[in-house]
């Protein structure tokens, strides 16, 4: 399935890069995110509590970075299983300078398995995007309060 | 299809219930009718340790009215809202609705305060309770409060309430004109989408409109371009259909097998513009 969205930052397009690239920053973002371990170059197997309404499960998967073309776009491939079931999706993330802002894009393809698909079909583009919103949203803060401490300094 | 083990109280009182909720922790749901938690638990989609029945805790059920502002109360199911012959006589719109929730079986059980808290994208309820700008009441440790329906649903099965808090009513003005246009899904009868419109009508002008939709997105919302466009025309045809193309306004939209993006801003247009019609004709 294709889950399309955008996201707007207050912040310059090479911060929103750097910030997006980074394991720690990652790790932080990620919802729910408990482990995060590096296991090949810009892949990374983790681990994360995921909550939606009355949907809890803990889920593994594996992030990988890939055709990273800096501060302009990148793909970002992920995969993960759990319980209540597993997904794998594809995501192309794209950046464009927007005012003082950043305008982000992205154009995923999702899969998903087991109960989460018989069940979850339907809510599966509004909880994707929720995710998305809340991972985009925690990158702001995390890169907010980085500038905010190197400004202090 | 049989749900992982857990315990189970039954409250007598609301204080109980949430005493017994404040014990347990965040691992505890409340259950009622429990025809929205129940399949989820079969398919351990969610497993709550415990389950805090709050199914006969007197006093929750029923509709009343005083003074022209009408009360639900949490408990009442579905099937008594679809037959009430105070809600018929004086806000059609909730008996309307509630009767194209699920199937009987559902309405038998499911509640108005169940359905409202678990706050699915696609129930129809929370639609009717942001169009008729309903107070929803909530107990809590620190006392009663009441929220605006409006303000109450935040997102993907999100809404404002605490975890030791449950919805104790609903409350609205007598609507003057109001009605729900649902494009129903065929197997599961949630709404594709479904638009709620309560209109105030001074000598034919329209003078006040709160439309809201659910289906569409992550949560039921107001569609304020279309009240804005509605406010001030004498709703005939030509306003009507040039309001509900304001419809289009509507942000990230959901997509499923049930329908496109496309498909969903289109149907959101056409239920608007029949919901405001229906409500304009009452």
């Amino acid at each position: 399935m294709r889950i399309d969205g955008e996201h707007r930052f207050e912040l310059p397009r090479s911060l929103v890069w750097t910030h997006l690239q980074s394991p720690a920053s990652l790790r932080r973002a990620i919802p729910g995110c408990t482990d995060f371990d590096e296991v090949a170059p810009q892949t990374w197997e983790l681990a994360a509590d995921v909550g939606i309404g009355p949907v809890r499960g803990t889920f593994t998967g594996r992030v990988e970075l890939r055709d990273r073309e800096p501060e302009d776009r990148y793909t970002l491939v992920a995969s993960a299983r759990g319980r209540p079931g597993g997904g794998s999706g594809e995501a192309a993330i794209e950046l464009a300078d927007d005012g003082g802002g950043t305008h982000l894009r992205y154009r995923a393809d999702v899969t998903v398995r087991g109960a989460v698909a018989r069940v979850g079909s339907r809510l599966l583009a509004a909880s994707a995007r929720t995710m998305a919103r809340q991972f985009f949203d925690a990158i702001e803060e995390v890169a907010s309060e980085a500038t905010e401490r190197g400004a202090a300094r | 299809m049989i749900p992982s083990a857990f315990e189970y109280r039954r409250a007598g009182s609301v204080d109980e219930a949430i005493a017994l909720k404040r014990e347990a922790g965040s691992a505890a749901r409340f259950i009622a009718g429990g025809h929205s938690l129940i399949p989820l638990m079969k398919l351990r989609l969610s497993e709550p340790s415990v389950l805090i029945d709050i199914g006969r805790v007197p006093g929750l059920s029923g509709v009343s009215e005083d003074g022209g502002r009408i009360s639900i109360g949490a408990l009442t199911t579905h099937a008594d809202l679809e037959s009430d012959p105070l809600l018929l006589a004086v806000a059609p719109i909730v008996a309307e609705a509630a009767g194209e929730i699920g199937d009987q079986q559902v309405r038998n059980r499911g509640t108005i305060g169940g359905s409202l808290a678990h706050a699915d994208p696609a129930a129809d309820l929370p639609a009717v309770v942001v169009a008729l700008d309903a107070a929803i009441h909530i107990a809590g440790a620190d006392g009663p409060r009441a929220v605006a329906a409006s303000d109450f649903f935040r997102g993907l099965f999100e809404v404002d309430l605490g975890e030791d808090e449950l919805i104790t009513a609903v409350s609205f003005d007598r609507p003057s004109r109001a009605a729900y246009a649902k494009l129903r899904h065929p197997a599961s009868h949630f709404a594709i989408v479904g638009v709620a419109a309560a209109l105030t009508v001074e000598e034919g002008v329209c003078t006040g409109a709160r439309v809201a939709v659910t289906g569409a997105s992550t949560h039921a919302r107001r569609l304020s371009a279309v009240e804005e466009a509605l406010t001030g025309s004498r709703l005939d045809d030509d306003s009507i259909a040039q309001a509900s193309a304001a419809a289009s306004e509507l942000g990230d939209v959901n997509a499923d097998l049930a329908g496109s993006e496309e498909y969903r801003r289109a149907m959101t247009r056409a239920f608007t513009g029949r919901a405001i019609a229906a409500a304009a004709s009452r």
